[in-house]
């Protein structure tokens, strides 16, 4: 006879379905329409204390949240659960039978038949999850903190040592007036060039930490994109004047519009930082600049502005560290080329003012190429 | 009828009641600024660190519409932020609808407010749990719903969408500001509309309003919670309709 595996374990099965309910992992209970709790299972009496007697048709839905629970019940949660019907995963707290209060994820459906409707609830204790969470909490508050006592810090000592290279500047172009002897001028070119390599560097230290303290704000106006990449490009080829085998050059796309609204020095700065960059590294061949059209429409167009140089290339291995503070490729780069290593941090922090980000490729011995796309509003006709 | 939502929600917590009025009434129906549809760029902290930033918020939308001699309903802290708008330009509104409305939140010598500091911190905390932890939780996903064939399918998913930063400061003016001064100013007649069993809003609160205010209806509905525009919408239009007749 053929044996029927779940008419033979039917009742055991069933037991399986009460035993379920009662022992769950989560608390679980049914209130009336006016928050009369009318059923609840074992994990849920466990888990706030309370005996079946003390609880079932005595206690509503209300009693068991924290005052400041209560309020985010009544104010957010009731009116979600009339329109849409349930709600998931809303962190609360539970009062306990001896008033302890236990943080808990809740979920709760209403059923409704008629007048008449019923709420279940599951319930979620997640005391632990919640301490981490609040030290994750914590942890991020400190760190911002910390952050922005270094980027006040910052701000401050870079002023008091702007003034004295500043002086320093001043006399040293008055000594160039003062006829020094060719040797004499040397010593200024060296004062100059060293002072203003600080001053450079003073003003990178700056601007990361205007952007890392969040003090950066993109100031938005029309703009000639065409005028900007021009611009650009002759700084460039300015920077590559003295190496005759380096060539640079800048193309914009036919399609992308003349005006487009954006913050143009701080686009001017990134594309400067990644010409400069290019311009630094490549000892001959080619440094182009090419900002295509990628999408355009009546209000908006999407740029990518695409530089590549047919340079020293970065090893794969060093490619997402280039993007950090004062990292470059390597030791040996950095003193070859100099530098502070901050032009792509800085690039990359302004180009998240756009929330855009920076693309690399790089092949050593054959190049580089950084990308990165902007969608900027267009100037209404 | 200019309809004014309270903290937690936005315009459409109105559906229910609004279309009761649209034969005698123009309805004017908006969200403040960080709530369901509303530009949240523009929200400026300065401004709205007390509830007269959002009066004149409601003021600028009548001059905007050129709202005169209309009905002003307010639902929780909205029956405040009513008051302030109609203490400062007395024209705009001839009647007001206070729901659930409550002057202090916060319990002071000689006076109920139903909560303390503490308890207002742990709402504080709570928001901070949601928002933070469980975004996803305050954005709820709107489906057809066959059991509410009222509501209509094209209830939008920002349906109580606050942005967090927003939420977090509206609690704060909401529910530690102390505006029991600006009801004695209130030029318009007032309608004070109390639930039954309301946590946020206890009886005695709109009973104190309607002490304080110099013109003033109190009605007691059936309706439970807070919120009886949406839990009981036909008591709360009768209720509306028997004041403004």
């Amino acid at each position: 006879m053929a044996h029927d595996p779940i008419l033979a374990y039917g009742a055991l099965l069933d037991e399986d379905a009460a035993d379920l309910y009662e022992h769950a992992p989560c608390g679980y209970f049914s209130a009336t329409d006016d928050g009369l709790i009318v059923k609840a299972n074992a994990t849920f009496l466990g888990m706030t204390g309370y005996s079946r007697e003390q609880f079932l048709g005595r206690i509503r839905l209300l009693d068991l949240l924290s005052i400041g629970s209560r309020i985010l019940f009544e104010t957010h949660l009731r009116p979600l659960l009339r329109m849409q019907g349930f709600v998931r995963e809303i962190a609360v707290d539970l009062v306990c039978a001896d008033r302890r209060q236990i943080p808990v994820l809740l979920n709760a459906t209403e059923r409704r038949q008629g007048e008449m409707s019923v709420l279940r609830v599951t319930v979620l204790d997640v005391t632990e999850r919640r301490m981490y969470e609040k030290e994750l909490l914590l942890a991020r508050r400190k760190a911002e903190d910390a952050a922005r006592a270094r980027s006040d810090l910052i701000a401050m000592v870079s002023h008091d040592v702007r003034a004295p290279l500043g002086a320093a500047l001043t006399a040293a172009a008055m000594l160039e007036k003062s006829t020094p002897t060719p040797q004499q001028m040397r010593y200024i070119r060296i004062v100059q060039s060293s002072t203003n390599q600080a001053v450079t560097l003073l003003n990178s230290i700056l601007d990361l930490s205007a952007l890392e303290g969040g003090r950066a704000i993109l100031r938005e106006k029309p703009f000639d994109v065409r005028q900007l990449v021009e611009q650009v490009r002759a700084g460039a080829e300015l920077d590559a004047a003295r190496n005759p085998a380096l060539d640079v050059r800048a193309t914009v796309d036919a399609a992308v519009p003349e005006r487009l609204i954006g913050d143009r020095n701080k686009l001017g700065q990134v594309l400067t930082n990644l010409l400069t960059n290019a311009v630094k590294f490549t000892p001959s061949g080619l440094v182009s600049l090419i900002v295509y059209a990628r999408e355009v429409s009546t209000d908006t167009a999407t740029i990518e502005c695409v530089v590549t140089d047919t340079g020293i290339g970065i090893p794969a291995d060093r490619l997402t560290h280039i993007f950090e503070e004062f990292t470059q490729a390597s030791d040996e780069i950095a003193e070859q080329y100099g530098g502070t290593g901050l032009g792509l941090a800085i690039s990359r922090r302004l180009l998240l003012l756009y929330r855009s980000d920076l693309q690399v490729t790089s092949t050593v011995g054959q190049g580089t190429t950084f990308s990165f796309t902007l969608q900027l509003p267009r100037v209404a006709d | 009828m200019v309809f004014a939502h309270g903290f937690g929600c936005d315009q459409q917590m109105w559906r229910l009641v609004t279309p009761a009025f649209e034969e005698h009434y123009r309805i004017v129906l908006f969200d403040y600024l960080g709530h369901g549809g509303s530009d949240v760029s523009a929200y400026d902290a300065a401004r709205y660190a007390t509830l007269g930033g959002y009066a004149d918020d409601v003021l600028e939308i009548c001059r905007e519409l050129d709202i005169e001699h209309a009905v002003f309903v307010g639902h929780s802290v909205s029956a405040l932020i009513g008051a302030i708008a109609a203490t400062r330009e007395p024209f705009r509104f001839d009647r007001l609808v206070m729901i659930g409305p409550s002057p202090r939140y916060l319990n002071d010598a000689g006076y109920v407010g139903g909560f303390e500091r503490a308890d207002i911190d742990g709402l504080l905390d709570a928001l901070d749990s949601n928002y933070l932890g469980w975004s996803s939780a305050m954005a709820p996903v709107i489906m057809g719903n066959a059991e509410r064939p009222q509501l209509g399918a094209e209830l939008t998913a920002s349906f109580c969408r606050t942005d967090p930063e927003v939420a977090r400061q509206f609690a704060r003016v909401t529910f530690l500001s102390d505006n029991r001064d600006d009801l004695q100013r209130v030029p318009v007649r007032t309608l004070v509309l109390q639930c039954t069993d309301d946590v946020i809003a206890p009886r005695a609160v709109g009973e104190y309003v309607h002490a304080q205010l110099p013109d003033s209806v109190l009605t007691m509905l059936q309706a439970t919670g807070h919120c009886p525009h949406l839990s009981a919408p036909d008591e709360t239009i009768a209720a509306i309709k028997a004041f403004l007749r």
